[in-house]
């Protein structure tokens, strides 16, 4: 009976211990708790994710033609989880909070190391102007420095418990997180975010009693160094063409004469009046838009001839929106007088005639609406002493009887860039004050003598180095350079090297944009001591197939 | 007779009980290791995914434009970008290996990852690269372009080398779609933004028949494609273990802009 028990019980037991034992390990490997630094490392690379993600938006939004606010940071999803991980309308000002809008963005639902997904904090940068000087309206604080942001990207943790906690901590809500049906309906921001919701102000990290939120943020700067290579962009695609465009049409079509308006003198760029000046060829760009005062092109006086015994001039006024004439029929015909009708400051503005605008309306003895006068454009005159311009036109009455009364109405010269699809952004959101404008004087209303002639006489033109090898260095006529942000080290003071970038010789191109009036101009790769971005016309690029593209004349 | 009685050996019944314990020791023990090698075989995917896109995103900054796909169809590119001679138009019966510059890819919507060219790793003997079960991750890139500011008329944009720069960065994809089912009921991010979809077919890749109505979708050579939680067969769209990374245009232009290559 001995010999039947010789240890087969026991090697069977052991079998099954270390059987189970293995099953044991294998399943509990699957199942293994991550621990808090995975979790950790997880959320930092998902906001990290999430920054660039939102970051290559608003850049690829920015550079649209089509975008009016170029700079603007998207809204983030909707509380009422209507449209997940779209974008939803948000109020132009206040502290905005929602999630993360990953699907407007073109990416994946981006969540922490919790599984919660990021959610996004912004304020402002939604109405014009937006610009480098726009106030980021967030903060976040970080060892003790405070650092203005314009977007929060915060990674909400598990929910917490902070109802109980004694006392207060200014920013963070007494919130038990802990409750159902918290990811339904429409969410609740302080039952996923402790800090900073209604302040706009977020501590990183936060003091671990009251907050595990984990936040990145976009500071102005990265903002601004992002979007400046879009804005440079529209410039040379769209705001060059459209001052080329007032130069070889509009000028011609309004005034009588080709030329880009003259540069008001180079200043303190926010308070700077944009203004024009007599023989200044570079500075900041003519692009005031008020219409009276010492910018004003308003029309200030008028002629008019060619009566031809049928009309008797009546008075002319001015109002708030252009000048009125009013006439009378002496005998019954069609009249077609010629009005003369001048400007002050035309050679310094982008400013033309939109004769659609220019109206007739018989105003007895039967009034009637008003409508478009038929209208022949005549050459008109700039001064190259004084820039004043005169309109000349010729305009034809309908058919009338004698004793009606006709009132023709001329509005007062409209901004060109302002009503140009393709300019308007610019200064909508004053990128004007960010940029230096020059012209070469034989571009401008005063060329006397000096000639700029791409592809023949050069001899006046701008020079720019640095440019791709499919556009001549030496013909330009028009030259704006985007001011970039300050350089560390610099503020934004009342000196043009505060804006345009001194000597640099670290760039490729050996770059120096700061000396006023040399008519000389570099465009150079962006480095951390120089950030130029320049446009000009003349300006060609070369498709795939060794093609000349112009994006300006 | 002594001997005899020590060899004994076990019971019938004992070798019974036991066999049974064993086997469902190991019945359980392999099926949470198959679940592990599945998990573990989706992350290494996932990771290959993510590699091939940054491949071919380095790719751009070097080449100035995005790599076409690698075909294996009627010309074998053998993990290399296959063009059509043609500069535009469908490519039909004449396709190539050699670069061609004005970018009109033989297939924009289906093929490889063409891993030769842009040197993405692991690959199979034929020069693909592969996900963890061995199959050929696909790759789609955008043909059509919308909202350029400078109209490149019928160029390639993304693909021909130098137009990204030439016609600017307010050009964007406006073909490829990626939705939540096949028939497009909603989207997985808006229109206009992927420039590029990587992606491997899953487990099922390589099995005829297995494929869902969603996972079909991503293989019929057409710009619509699915991205969704994984699913059996019992659920709306089929079978789904498809995993995709899709990558923003957003995105290429900023990795392009920071490296000097644009604007």
């Amino acid at each position: 009976m001995r010999l039947r028990q010789r240890g087969a019980a026991l090697i069977l037991f052991a079998t099954i211990l270390v059987m189970g034992f293995a099953w044991y390990m294998v399943g509990a490997l699957g199942k293994a708790p991550v621990a808090n630094s995975e979790r950790e490392v997880k959320t930092a690379l998902a906001l990290q994710e999430a920054k660039r993600a939102l970051l290559s938006y608003i850049v690829q939004y920015a550079a649209r033609p089509d975008t009016a606010q170029p700079g603007q940071i998207p809204c983030p999803e909707s509380l009422t989880l209507s449209q997940p991980g779209e974008t939803h309308s948000c109020s132009a000002t206040s502290i905005v909070v929602g999630r993360f809008p990953w699907k407007t963005l073109g990416v994946d639902p981006v969540y922490d190391g919790e599984g919660e997904p990021l959610w996004l904090m912004t304020r402002g940068f939604r109405d014009p102007p937006i610009n480098f000087a726009t106030a980021a309206g967030l903060t976040v604080t970080t060892g003790g420095v405070a650092t203005p942001v314009v977007a929060i990207i915060i990674a909400p943790g598990r929910p917490r418990n902070t109802a109980s906690l004694a006392g207060t901590l200014t920013g963070c809500t007494k919130q038990n997180q802990m409750v159902d049906g918290r990811n339904q309906a429409t969410l609740v921001p302080a039952n996923f975010i402790e800090c900073g919701v209604t302040t706009g102000s977020i501590t990183s990290p936060g003091n671990a009693d009251w907050t595990n939120d984990r936040v990145i943020a976009i500071t102005a700067a990265e903002w601004a160094d992002a979007i400046a290579p879009a804005i440079a962009d529209r410039l040379q695609r769209q705001v060059a063409p459209a001052m080329y465009d007032f130069y070889n049409t509009t000028s011609l079509a309004s005034w009588g004469q080709r030329f880009f308006p003259n540069a008001s003198t180079f200043s303190t760029p926010a308070s700077n009046s944009l203004c024009g000046v007599v023989d200044t060829f570079s500075g900041m760009p003519p692009t005031a838009t008020v219409a009276s005062g010492t910018c004003s092109t308003n029309w200030d006086s008028i002629s008019v001839s060619g009566l031809g015994g049928l009309l008797s001039p009546g008075a002319c006024f001015l109002d708030a929106t252009g000048i009125v004439c009013d006439f009378s029929m002496l005998l019954p015909g069609v009249a077609t007088p010629q009005i003369n009708i001048t400007a002050p400051r035309v050679g310094y503005a982008y400013r033309y005639v939109d004769t659609s605008q220019i109206t007739l309306q018989v105003t007895s003895p039967v009034p009637l609406l008003p409508s478009t006068a038929t209208v022949n454009v005549l050459p008109g005159t700039v001064s190259s002493i004084t820039g004043r311009g005169t309109f000349r036109f010729q305009i034809t009455f309908p058919l009338l009887a004698a004793l009606q009364e006709v009132r023709v109405r001329i509005p007062f010269a409209t901004d060109a860039l302002a009503a140009d699809a393709r300019s308007a952004w610019y200064v909508t959101n004053s990128w004007d004050r960010f940029t230096y404008y020059g012209i070469s004087q034989a571009a401008s209303h005063d060329a006397a003598g000096t000639q700029c002639t791409p592809g023949g006489n050069l001899t006046n033109c701008l020079t720019v180095s640095g440019l791709p090898a499919s556009t001549p260095p030496g013909d330009k006529r028009l030259v704006l350079v985007l001011m970039g942000r300050a350089l560390p080290g610099k503020t934004w003071g009342a000196n043009l090297d505060d804006y345009l970038d001194p000597i640099d010789p670290l760039a490729p191109v050996p770059a120096d944009n700061s000396t006023a009036g040399d008519n000389q101009y570099t465009a150079s790769t962006v480095t951390a001591t120089f950030n130029d971005r320049i446009a000009v016309c003349p300006f060609k690029l070369q498709n795939h197939a060794g093609t000349d593209v112009t994006l300006c004349n | 007779m002594q001997l005899k009685l020590a060899q004994r050996g076990f019971s019938l019944v004992e070798l019974a009980v036991t066999l049974a314990i064993v086997a469902l020791l190991i019945g359980g023990a392999m099926a949470t290791l198959s679940s592990q090698v599945e998990t573990r075989n989706n992350d290494e995917t996932a990771r290959r995914l993510h590699a091939a896109a940054d491949a071919i995103v380095a790719f751009a900054i070097v080449n100035r434009r995005l790599p076409c796909p690698a075909r294996f169809a009627a010309t074998h590119s053998s993990g290399l970008e296959s063009f059509c001679t043609a500069a535009t138009g469908t490519c039909s019966g004449s396709e190539t290996t050699t670069v061609q510059t004005h970018g009109n890819c033989s297939n924009f919507y289906d093929g490889f990852v063409p891993a030769v060219s842009v040197g993405a790793s692991p690959v199979d003997d034929t020069g693909f690269a592969v996900d963890a079960w061995g199959n050929r991750l696909r790759y789609a890139v955008a043909r059509n372009k919308a909202g350029c500011t400078t109209s490149p008329g019928t160029n390639h944009v993304f693909t021909a080398e130098g137009n990204m720069r030439t016609y600017g960065v307010g050009c964007r994809p406006n073909d490829l779609d990626v939705c939540t089912t096949a028939a497009c009921a909603a989207r997985v991010v808006s229109q206009d933004t992927a420039v590029f979809v990587v992606f491997s077919t899953g487990k099922n890749g390589a099995i005829t028949g297995a494929h869902g109505a969603d996972e079909a979708e991503n293989i019929d050579g057409d710009a619509v494609f699915v991205n969704r939680t994984p699913s059996g067969a019992d659920s709306a769209g089929g079978t789904y273990d498809d995993l995709m990374v899709i990558v923003p245009v957003g995105v290429v232009y900023s990795k392009l802009i920071s490296a000097g290559v644009l604007p």
